[in-house]
């Protein structure tokens, strides 16, 4: 099973870049006179950072979004700057938990919480249904590992 | 067994000790250097009186309202007496049992238990009582026979007694200056609060003097923070030492048992299957002269204050495998397979490197604009640097160090924090999240950092830095399996 997160994610997103460029952009009109070097400076550095997230930066983010659920472990990829993967055994997992909030309500979407003890995966902006069949195909049916320490074999140190 | 048992009276004194001596004390000063009528004190400490009495009834009710009783497979406790709380813990999932006997809890024949499992409070024991030691070997005869229960396990009772060199050395490594500072921070406002604002004085101008005796040439205000620093570490080192004093570490069947102290004497009852990690430690110097400490995680192992989850306190290479088969022979730790390629070296070296660049520049501006001041910028400044330089060594030597092993299901993570190296050596089945990071720089460079969650009450997780990435690849390929 693989999957990416939905499209509504990177919408987002451009939408959150542009009200922070704007905001960027009337806070330099507020506290620098117009149409001086720093001001034109400044607005012009908005306006590039601006186009590099929306253009570049977001798309490739998104791009790199996925999940992994394999017979053996989940597994999360993301970022672009900082490309990172997370991996759970499944054995590992307690419990896995679904988040739905009055903006996932709006988009349709959930995130999904997959804990393990002493840390957790958590993976937003899934698909209504395609969070459900996670939850259900996640969800330990047998209770999580038990410690296999004494059921190795014999190994010797190096 | 099977009827509710009380703990020791002594209790009722010993939950608010802390307070009592602060309120105490006092009162039995001006007692006994009562100068008019015994009504006369009475009427000036009256408040003092009736917050002692309502301290000592809360104490009373509180014991009254503890009890526990024993059954063949678990412990039911009851405690609270304003919100009641009812408990069952079966043996089998207690991780440790520590019995501790304070030297004045000893004249007594009274102890504290400490029960603990892998859930509950991350800062406080599951179950604490003040027992009898009557009471203690019953708990111990049937929780810590649970703990050892199972096949499997090394065949007869290993033990392992360190060198009190060894135990120096440890104490050596992990003295830290902060906790030294603290202590004696406390111990005088303390004192000054117990035993009068004079004492305090005296206390503070004798160690004033002192520092003046002992500085000479550098400025009074580099040799004030020359003694808080010294002074600090010198008192952690004590306490470190004085604590694990008469260390002792045995293993029999599925159960380690660790007992250390000289003033407190604690011991240790550890489930082997419920350790989450061994971790070996060093420093720079112990790095390069090959002696290592080893601690491990088990919930309820060094989880009070000041106290350190000690596997043994320090030892060679040789020694080291030879205690480990010895302890733990299930946890081995396996040569690096997967390590940092030469052309992540700079990676390394580059923050310590900046950070030098950046106190250089930092001092050299001071220098520049106060001249007058040119003598302490300079002591201040050297003072800086020395920590960013052992950094840049640390960093070298992380190069070489850095890497993971793997042999069968047991893996081996060496990797380094501040100015510390660990080695980290678990069962697959305690890893709980595997994460690889890289930066764009690292692409550029072929190589990852791995972060490791491993199985924890608190939470913890460890990372190896620029590993190589076919390596990366293939730590994931096994894990996976």
């Amino acid at each position: 099973m693989e999957g990416t997160i939905s499209k509504k994610a990177l919408l987002l997103w451009e939408f959150l870049g542009l009200a922070a460029a704007a905001l960027l952009a009337w806070l330099i009109n507020f506290l620098f006179p117009a149409h001086t070097f720093w001001w034109y400076l400044l607005l012009w550095l908005d306006g590039l950072a601006l186009v590099l997230c929306e253009f570049l930066y977001l798309p490739l983010r998104y791009q790199n979004e996925r999940y992994i659920v394999d017979e053996e472990y989940v597994q999360y990829e993301r970022g672009f700057i900082i490309f990172v993967r997370s991996r759970i055994l499944r054995r590992a997992i307690l419990y896995v938990t679904i988040i739905r909030t009055p903006f996932s309500l709006l988009f349709g979407t959930r995130t999904i919480q997959i804990y393990s003890m002493g840390t957790k995966m958590i993976i937003p902006f899934l698909p209504e249904e395609e969070a459900y069949a996670l939850l259900q195909e996640l969800t330990p049916k047998v209770p999580a590992i038990r410690p296999r320490l004494f059921d190795r074999k014999e190994s010797r140190h190096e | 067994m099977n009827e509710y048992q009380r703990q020791h009276p002594l209790y009722i004194v010993h939950a608010f000790s802390k307070y009592l001596l602060l309120l105490l004390l006092p009162l039995l000063r001006s007692l006994v250097l009562l100068s008019g009528s015994f009504l006369e004190w009475v009427k000036g400490t009256w408040f003092d009186i009736l917050i002692l009495v309502v301290i000592i009834s809360a104490g009373i009710l509180q014991w009254l309202a503890t009890n526990y009783v024993l059954r063949s497979k678990g412990i039911f406790i009851e405690s609270g007496w304003i919100a009641q709380k009812i408990r069952y813990i079966p043996y089998k999932n207690l991780s440790s049992i520590v019995v501790e006997d304070p030297f004045y809890l000893r004249p007594f024949k009274i102890s504290k238990v400490r029960m603990e499992t892998d859930g509950g409070s991350t800062s406080q024991a599951d179950v604490t009582l003040l027992l009898r030691r009557s009471q203690t070997e019953e708990i111990l005869n049937l929780g810590a026979a649970r703990l050892a229960e199972g096949k499997g396990g090394p065949k007869g009772i290993r033990t392992y007694r360190p060198r009190p060199l060894y135990i120096a050395i440890l104490s050596l490594i992990t003295s830290n200056t902060i906790t030294g500072v603290l202590f004696a921070s406390t111990f005088i406002s303390q004192s000054g609060k117990v035993l009068g604002q004079q004492f305090e004085d005296l206390l503070l101008h004798s160690i004033t003097k002192i520092i003046r005796i002992l500085a000479f040439n550098i400025p009074p205000a580099a040799a004030m923070a020359a003694a808080v620093l010294l002074g600090g570490w010198g008192i952690a080192f004590l306490i470190n030492l004085i604590s694990h004093l008469r260390f002792r570490a045995t293993r029999q069947n599925r159960l380690l048992t660790v007992r250390a102290g000289v003033f407190t004497l604690k011991e240790y009852y550890l489930a082997v299957e419920r350790i989450n990690y061994v971790m070996l430690r060093q420093n720079l110097i112990t790095w390069l002269c090959g002696v290592y400490s080893a601690f491990l995680n088990c919930t309820g192992y060094g989880k009070e204050r000041n106290e350190l989850a000690v596997l043994f306190p320090a030892a060679g290479k040789e020694d080291l495998r030879r205690t480990l088969r010895l302890i733990l022979p299930e946890f081995k730790v396996t040569r690096r397979r997967s390590r940092p390629h030469i052309r992540t070296f700079t990676r390394f070296i580059i923050p310590p490197l900046s950070a030098m660049a950046v106190i250089l520049i930092l001092f050299g501006g001071l220098w520049i604009l106060f001249p007058q001041f040119q003598r302490t910028t300079l002591y201040f400044g050297v003072m800086a640097e020395i920590p960013a330089l052992w950094w840049l060594f640390v960093k070298i030597a992380a190069y070489f160090h850095v890497g993971i092993g793997m042999q069968g299901d047991m893996y081996t993570f060496r990797y380094t924090f501040g100015y510390a190296f660990f080695i980290v050596t678990l069962h697959k089945d305690k890893i709980s999240k595997v994460e690889t990071q890289q930066s764009l720089f690292q692409k550029m460079s072929g190589c990852s950092d791995i972060l490791i969650y491993t199985f924890s009450e608190k939470h913890y997780h460890l990372r190896v830095h620029n590993i190589r990435q076919d390596g990366v690849e293939e730590f994931l390929k096994v894990f996976g399996k």
